[in-house]
């Protein structure tokens, strides 16, 4: 069980600023002035890798920044609890495997360690996903107030592991769930807080022409082309195969060339398969790059998107596609199926445009390669949709008027 | 509410957190049902929800009803009726719910149940709360308001401007606050902006071009009852404020 230490470095409150607009920090210094003297612990299972560590890193910093005093405590296990905390993931996205009672009672045990050792005497506890659930049952004192923020998709929930872990939800104050889909019936407020990206980081910061060209010049790709890009990694859920069909139907009729950007599939054996599947239907052609990249690629990843002419996300399924997020933000064209949490930063014929089906998918992406004016004003749109709702600062404001909220039921 | 002269108008901004009701519909006749069951937010924030969400935008998209109808139940008649029953009383929840309840229960009821969405594309109802965030603007009469007002970022003008007047407030509230202080055509003209449904922004710029009306209005009215020597030293100064910047233009280029 560990508190994250965090180095002292550059200002977040003016680098936000700088890139989000006053209005929207002085929203948050004066929600974080309400707060003043109220201690926040954020709680989660693990303090590298994945989407809430990369938040946190932020939020956390920021919220002290702003005078908030915040801490971050990790609960950490054995590796037979992150078996089980595994099986729980997967089984909250619905696919199969109930908890033994012995798995059930181990998780109890590290849960009950982690109570005993985690710093949690803060007034207010924001708990990540279901690890750490059951904290709010067994370390809660009066007067205190706790928010399970739920990151994961819980549309097709293994009812029986839902039912694991819905009574440790119940003993929080409010829950907070990214999408709509994803809430279930829950005896306690529910919000919705879509997730957001951070403008300062190295996949989403401001980059220069000459930047971009040094970064791609390793992968040889055809710089005078326009590029129809899909960011995501391999997996069958992104479609990529699709991708490549809707792509073949452009080709009949505008140049361009299909970049299939993603994670690299070496540790993800289902990953592996559908790489070699994407290959395969590629074949030789000339026309299409598929770029394996390392999951730290950020840099480039930000080049791709930034050099696109296009961007797609052909998902069957999504959570809240956060890809899509990053290309609005740049000011890219998007067609992207509706799908998940993708209709909320599509608005179609507004900031991109949403697709059901291979030929519409194409028929868009043609549209769009031939509409300079259309690309642009799309573009813009978007980014001004970004700006407003799905950046850092909108996520920390929405926690804090949580809180706040939160305290005033408390006081009233 | 009766406000008093020197009671000063603070200006606050505000975070909505929205949250699902729990209630949802599957077809027009579970849209009609959940309509008589929601709540007066919840009505607001599925027709002026956008204002909040695209407060830059030159155009909003329809409200969350019709557009559902429209592009989900694909019923673009009624979802065409709709829209038209939202903009026509946006003002007040009763006659906007009894607008919307008289354009779905035209279509028959088997029909209303007929035409649905596909699985998986429910309308969610959704309410908000609103936090209210101080701004430090304050203003002490109708002009120092329009100020504050054009300074004020999007939360601030939705919740005083659109959000106060439709579900009522507990502090003063604008156009109160206006009437009292004698500002009535000014209180007039932000409710026919608030029934406007136009965005934030657009609303806001629309204030400015008031005030630079005003204040030219201001200026030539001025001038007519000032002396000739004064009228031609302005219009002096005006030529040479002209000149100054042709030459600055024609340097640029």
């Amino acid at each position: 069980m560990t508190q994250v230490a965090f180095p002292a470095g550059p200002s977040l409150v003016e680098g936000y600023r700088a890139v989000a607009g006053d209005a929207a920090m002085q929203n948050l210094e004066a929600l974080a002035r309400k707060l003043r003297g109220h201690r926040i612990a954020m709680v989660n299972s693990t303090s590298t890798g994945g989407g809430v560590a990369e938040i946190l890193h932020r939020l956390v910093p920021l919220l002290n920044e702003l005078g908030v005093p915040t801490t971050w405590e990790v609960m950490s296990g054995d590796a037979r609890f992150y078996a089980i905390t595994k099986k729980i993931h997967n089984a909250l996205h619905g696919l199969p495997g109930a908890l033994e009672p012995e798995e059930r009672e181990h998780f109890h045990e590290v849960s009950l360690r982690a109570a005993r050792e985690l710093q949690l005497d803060a007034d207010l506890v924001l708990v990540h996903d279901p690890q750490p659930v059951a904290l709010a049952g067994l370390r809660r004192r009066p007067g205190q107030r706790w928010v399970w923020r739920c990151h994961v998709d819980l549309s097709r929930a293994a009812p029986e592991t839902w039912g694991f872990i819905e009574p440790n939800v119940a003993r929080h104050d409010a829950a907070v769930f990214s999408h709509i889909a994803f809430v279930p019936p829950l005896p306690l407020p529910s919000y919705l807080v879509p997730p957001s990206i951070d403008p300062l980081s190295d996949k989403n910061r401001e980059m220069g022409e000459k930047e971009q060209e040094e970064l791609l010049r390793p992968y040889h790709l055809p710089a005078h082309r326009p590029w129809v890009t899909q960011v995501s990694r391999y997996d069958r859920i992104k479609d990529p195969l699709g991708v490549i069909e809707a792509f073949q139907l452009v080709r009949k009729s505008a140049d361009a060339h299909l970049l299939l950007a993603g994670g690299n599939a070496d540790d993800d054996p289902e990953g592996a398969e559908v790489l070699a599947e994407v290959r395969a239907r590629a074949g030789d052609c000339a026309d299409i790059s598929i770029l394996p990249l390392p999951s730290d690629a950020h840099r480039v990843i930000n080049a791709i998107q930034r050099r696109s002419r296009v961007v797609v996300q052909k998902s069957l399924r999504e959570g809240f596609a956060l890809t899509v997020t990053e290309a609005l933000w740049k000011r890219r064209a998007v067609v992207a199926s509706a799908v998940g949490g993708i209709p909320l930063q599509v608005l179609h014929e507004r900031t991109g445009l949403l697709v059901r089906s291979i030929e519409g998918c194409a028929f868009q992406i043609t549209r769009l390669l031939r509409a300079a004016e259309l690309r642009k004003r799309l573009g813009q749109a978007g980014r001004e949709h970004v700006l407003e709702n799905f950046l850092h600062p909108r996520e920390a404001r929405d926690y804090l008027a949580i809180f706040a909220r939160l305290i005033e039921s408390r006081s009233g | 509410m009766t406000e008093r002269r020197d009671t000063p108008f603070e200006i606050q901004s505000v975070v909505h957190l929205v949250c699902p009701t729990g209630d949802s519909a599957r077809n027009l006749e579970e849209l009609r049902d959940a309509i008589v069951r929601a709540s007066d937010r919840s009505l607001f924030w599925h027709i002026a929800g956008g204002q909040r969400r695209e407060p830059w935008c030159a155009e909003l998209a329809p409200d969350d009803f019709s557009a559902w109808v429209g592009a989900v139940v694909q019923d673009r008649v009624t979802a065409e009726r709709l829209s038209y029953a939202v903009q026509s009383r946006r003002g007040a929840p009763e006659p906007l719910r009894a607008a919307l309840l008289e354009t779905l229960e035209s279509v028959g009821e088997r029909q209303r149940r007929a035409r649905a969405a596909p699985e998986g594309g429910e309308f969610p109802m959704l309410t908000f709360e609103s936090v209210a965030v101080p701004t430090g603007l304050e203003a002490h009469d109708p002009e120092s308001l329009e100020a504050a007002l054009a300074a004020a970022d999007a939360g601030a003008w939705f919740h005083h401007v659109v959000e106060e007047p439709w579900l009522g407030a507990e502090g003063p509230r604008l156009g109160d606050w206006l009437h009292a202080h004698g500002a009535t055509r000014l209180a007039e003209w932000f409710g026919e902006l608030a029934a406007s449904g136009l965005p934030l922004e657009t609303m806001r710029r629309r204030l400015l071009e008031r005030r630079r009306r005003a204040a030219m209005r201001r200026r030539i009215s001025e001038a007519v009852s000032s002396a000739d020597a004064e009228r031609q030293q302005a219009t002096r100064a005006a030529v040479e404020a002209l000149v100054r910047r042709l030459r600055r233009d024609r340097g640029a280029t």
